[in-house]
């Protein structure tokens, strides 16, 4: 960044433009002027309006996170960070695991995320009525959709889509479920279909996968050597620089050619 | 953050899989962990990693007080663990866990007299070494006993301590400072390490991590020294003879391994260190500390009042210390 | 140069300090219902100069410090181990919260885990409460004794018994419970076993043992536990025939 670049008060860099700074790297506290031409600006994860109390009008734009700053089509800015914490959004798809099974209408569900306590309804399943439905177990995983976050309620979860189909949502049997960093669950889950790593360790190891936004990856092969094979490449992958992939793919593929 | 609560996918998985010879960690199921072992600047400092992910650190210090009555021709020492609440994301001060690997640790070094506390006594029953090591768990994965053991015993081989002695004309007790004397190593009987093992119906997995911990359901702990003496055995599950047998010989091995990696690291620092002999020139001393031991006694007397405040010496050089090398260039 | 002392002289002759051989137990006594009626079960297990009280309460509801962490599927068990201040030749001033104490505390509630079967009082709790009153060696093992005693007098389901003895190697003979005057010259490891199934379930060692001579020791122990067995099964007969003739 250039020295011109910072009218700066202090250390903090403020009146940047949004559009100017896309595909920058932006500081947590980095103030932005407000776009003068465009009537509505969304802001994404990591970026904060300030509004003035007394006038109770717009101020400025605050960064409140480390990242580099994108921007969707129609004024829609936000940051894409490397992080381990899940922030929640309606209709991410998220892996669970059920830590109590109560009296009531509800599983309650650990996410993996410290302050996000989740609930799934016992009827929340494909073809359930109150009286056929799933009995899961404490310690059962499910792959299911968040409906909603309510302001200081639990996160609730939904393992049928809307058009009443499950459609890959529900519980899953066997495999092993692990954690990675939510920035690389990203990565996979938008890959284009032509880099598509879990496409990749498929043609090497058939195995079957859910992808959770909450950074859980559960994995199935067809025995627990090659599902024990496939979390630890993925755990490594997470770890590595996307340069690297390949190398560790092919020394991937000569222990699959090993052990099989 | 990891989620908290086990998947039963894992549990099955871990189970079926110990049985087949798997582990979630790619390794064989008797495979032990590569331990890591550095020391730190000041003496007494080690720092024991079992990869993936234990942590330990462990310090060891000195300073100068009573014994105790019931042993007063002997030193003593306390060894004290804490585990960082960052290891766990909550706080485990007063849980079951630091107290246990406590126990461990005194079980093998204290009950099993690993270090020579006699050695420690300066005037008997009065002035006496206290050392005391502590450790600190920073990253925890499973086997804190075993890394935990492994950072202790690194900080004690590389501990060293000033000389003090009673003068034997004035009766006053003289501590040199680290940089007038030729320090003082500590004398270790033998050289403790412990292995754990994880139980599963009739299968050993040896230094299980976290998962596998609170996954199986029985821990085993060998505590082996270099003699091939056994010093600790600690057990939560039944167990059938033969297995327990093939853990010891298992742990044996392990044990002189890590033992000599240990060693052979010990002889490195200690090469690096190269501590100067120091001549004391004649004539008076021009530094140390000199306490009058009267001084001592009479304010320990006096219960009421507070104890001469221990202070536990700083291995860092000091400004008298530095005052000692300027004096050592010229001459 | 070699000095001999008279012990020597008995040592040629396998006869250890206190005039046993090396297979021989001290004197052993064992009772049943001590604490009647305040504890549902209770027990004091002797052997030597060893000797230890066990109480058992419960099943009972689980107390309100305990209820917030507690599985409702599941039993607590909670065991509290305390040795008098005037047990061992040391007088210390409070024996409970030290750590000595808190590990065998752990210990025997993870030995008690394991032979009280759990499933049958779901959402209850058993205490186990020993006390050691006087120490000659071997104060743990009788601990085990005297609470698995006080299990089967308190009437709560069991899976086996676990019996527990020390057992040493010392001027290459094995020996088998080791009294305080004994344990300051050799290693004393304390072995449990469940006495059906003959798995080890406790070990503890004190002292330096050769790794060697492991296995001897072992078997040595073995065999201790199976007379301990005999010792506490007569305990737990001779009782309930005395129920039996007082009904009659």
């Amino acid at each position: 960044m250039d020295e011109s670049d910072r009218s700066n008060i202090g250390m903090k860099r403020a009146n940047l433009d949004l559009n100017d700074e896309v595909g920058n790297l932006v500081m947590p506290g980095d103030e932005f002027s407000i776009p003068k031409d465009s009537s509505k600006v969304i802001l994404g994860p990591g970026l904060r309006s300030v509004i003035d109390k007394r006038s109770n009008e717009l101020k400025t734009i605050i960064a409140c996170k480390a990242g580099l700053l994108r921007k969707a089509k129609p004024n829609t800015f936000f940051l894409e960070m490397k992080t381990r914490s899940y922030h929640s959004f309606k209709k991410d798809d998220v892996l669970g695991i059920i830590k109590q099974k109560s009296k009531g209408e509800h599983y309650s569900i650990d996410v993996a995320c410290r302050e996000l306590r989740a609930q799934l309804s016992k009827n929340a399943f494909e073809g359930a009525t109150k009286r056929y439905r799933p009995d899961l177990q404490v310690g059962d995983c499910i792959y299911g959709k968040v409906m909603d976050f309510p302001k200081d309620y639990p996160l609730e979860l939904t393992c049928v889509q809307p058009s009443g189909k499950a459609c890959g949502l529900g519980s899953l049997n066997g495999g092993h479920i692990f954690h990675v960093p939510v920035h690389f669950v990203r990565a996979l889950r938008t890959a284009s279909p032509k880099d598509n790593l879990l496409q990749k360790i498929g043609r090497i190891v058939p195995c079957e996968t859910a992808v959770g936004a909450n950074g859980l990856v559960w994995v199935k092969a067809s025995n627990a050597v090659l599902t024990i094979l496939v979390a630890q490449l993925l755990q490594t992958l997470s770890k590595a620089n996307p340069d690297e992939y390949g190398t560790y793919l092919n020394k991937f593929n000569s222990t699959v050619r090993t052990v099989v | 953050m990891k989620p908290k609560t086990i998947a039963n996918c894992t549990r099955s998985l871990v189970k079926g899989g110990a049985k087949n010879g798997i582990r979630l960690g790619a390794r064989g199921i008797h495979e032990f962990r590569t331990a890591k072992i550095s020391f730190g600047n000041s003496v007494g400092s080690c720092e024991a990693v079992l990869l993936p992910g234990t942590r330990v650190f462990a310090q060891a210090s000195a300073a100068i007080g009573e014994p105790s009555d019931s042993r007063p021709g002997e030193g003593a020492f306390t060894i004290s663990v804490w585990v960082s609440p960052a290891a766990t994301g909550e706080m485990v001060g007063s849980s079951e866990k630091p107290s246990a690997i406590a126990r461990t640790l005194e079980r093998m070094f204290k009950e099993n007299r690993a270090v020579d506390l006699e050695s420690l006594c300066i005037k008997f029953g009065e002035l006496a070494w206290i050392l005391r090591v502590d450790v600190h768990v920073i990253e925890m994965n499973g086997c804190l006993q075993d890394t935990a053991a492994l950072a202790v015993l690194g900080a004690l081989l590389t501990f060293q301590r000033p000389q003090a002695e009673i003068d034997v004309n004035t009766d006053e007790l003289v501590v040199l400072p680290l940089a007038e004397c030729t320090p003082v190593e500590l004398h270790l009987f033998h050289l403790p390490a412990v292995m754990s093992f994880a139980l599963c119906d009739e299968i050993l997995l040896a230094e299980p991590c976290q998962e596998e911990e609170d996954i199986l359901p029985g821990k085993l702990l060998v505590g082996i020294n270099d003699s091939k003496e056994l010093c600790h055995l600690h057990l939560t599950h039944p167990i059938e003879q033969e297995l327990l047998l093939e853990a010891t010989k298992l742990a044996q091995a392990q044990c002189l391994d890590r033992l000599n990696m240990l060693k052979g690291l010990v002889e490195e620092v200690k090469t690096q260190r190269e501590v100067p002999i120091y001549k004391r020139p004649q004539g008076p001393r021009a530094t140390g500390t000199v306490l009058s031991l009267s001084a001592l006694e009479t304010s320990s007397r006096n219960r009421s009042e507070k104890k001469p405040s221990i202070k536990y010496l700083s291995p860092l050089i000091t400004a008298s210390d530095i005052n000692m090398l300027e004096e050592l260039c010229i001459l | 140069m070699a000095y001999r002392t008279h012990l020597d002289d008995l040592w040629e002759q396998q006869i250890r300090p206190d005039g046993r051989t090396p297979h021989e137990l001290r004197n052993i006594t064992c009772q049943m219902g001590i604490f009647h009626p305040q504890a549902s079960g209770s027990a004091s297990f002797n052997i030597g100069n060893t000797k230890v009280m066990a109480a058992v309460y419960g099943p009972h509801e689980v107390r309100s410090s305990q209820k917030k962490h507690h599985n409702p599927d599941k039993m607590i068990i909670n065991c509290e181990y305390s040795s008098a201040t005037f047990s061992s030749n040391e007088r210390k001033s409070s024996t409970k919260a030290d750590r000595k104490s808190m590990e065998i505390s752990s210990n025997l509630r993870s030995v008690m885990e394991h032979i009280i079967i759990p499933d049958i009082f779901p959402g209850s709790q058993i205490d186990v409460y020993v006390e050691l009153l006087q120490d000659d060696g071997g104060s743990y093992s009788a601990c085990i004794n005297a609470a698995t005693l006080a299990l089967v007098d308190a009437g709560i389901p069991i899976r086996d018994y676990a019996v527990a003895i020390t057992a040493t190697m010392s001027h290459s003979v094995c020996m088998v419970d080791i009294n305080a005057q004994e344990r300051g010259q050799c290693a004393e490891l304390t072995i449990g076993v469940l006495a059906q199934s003959n798995e080890i379930i406790v070990l503890e060692l004190a002292n330096l043992l050769q790794n060697f001579y492991l296995k001897d020791v072992l078997d040595e122990g073995i065999k201790g536990c199976a007379a301990i067995y005999k010792i506490l099964e007569e305990a737990v007969r001779q009782k309930f025939n005395k129920m039996e003739q007082s009904l009659v």
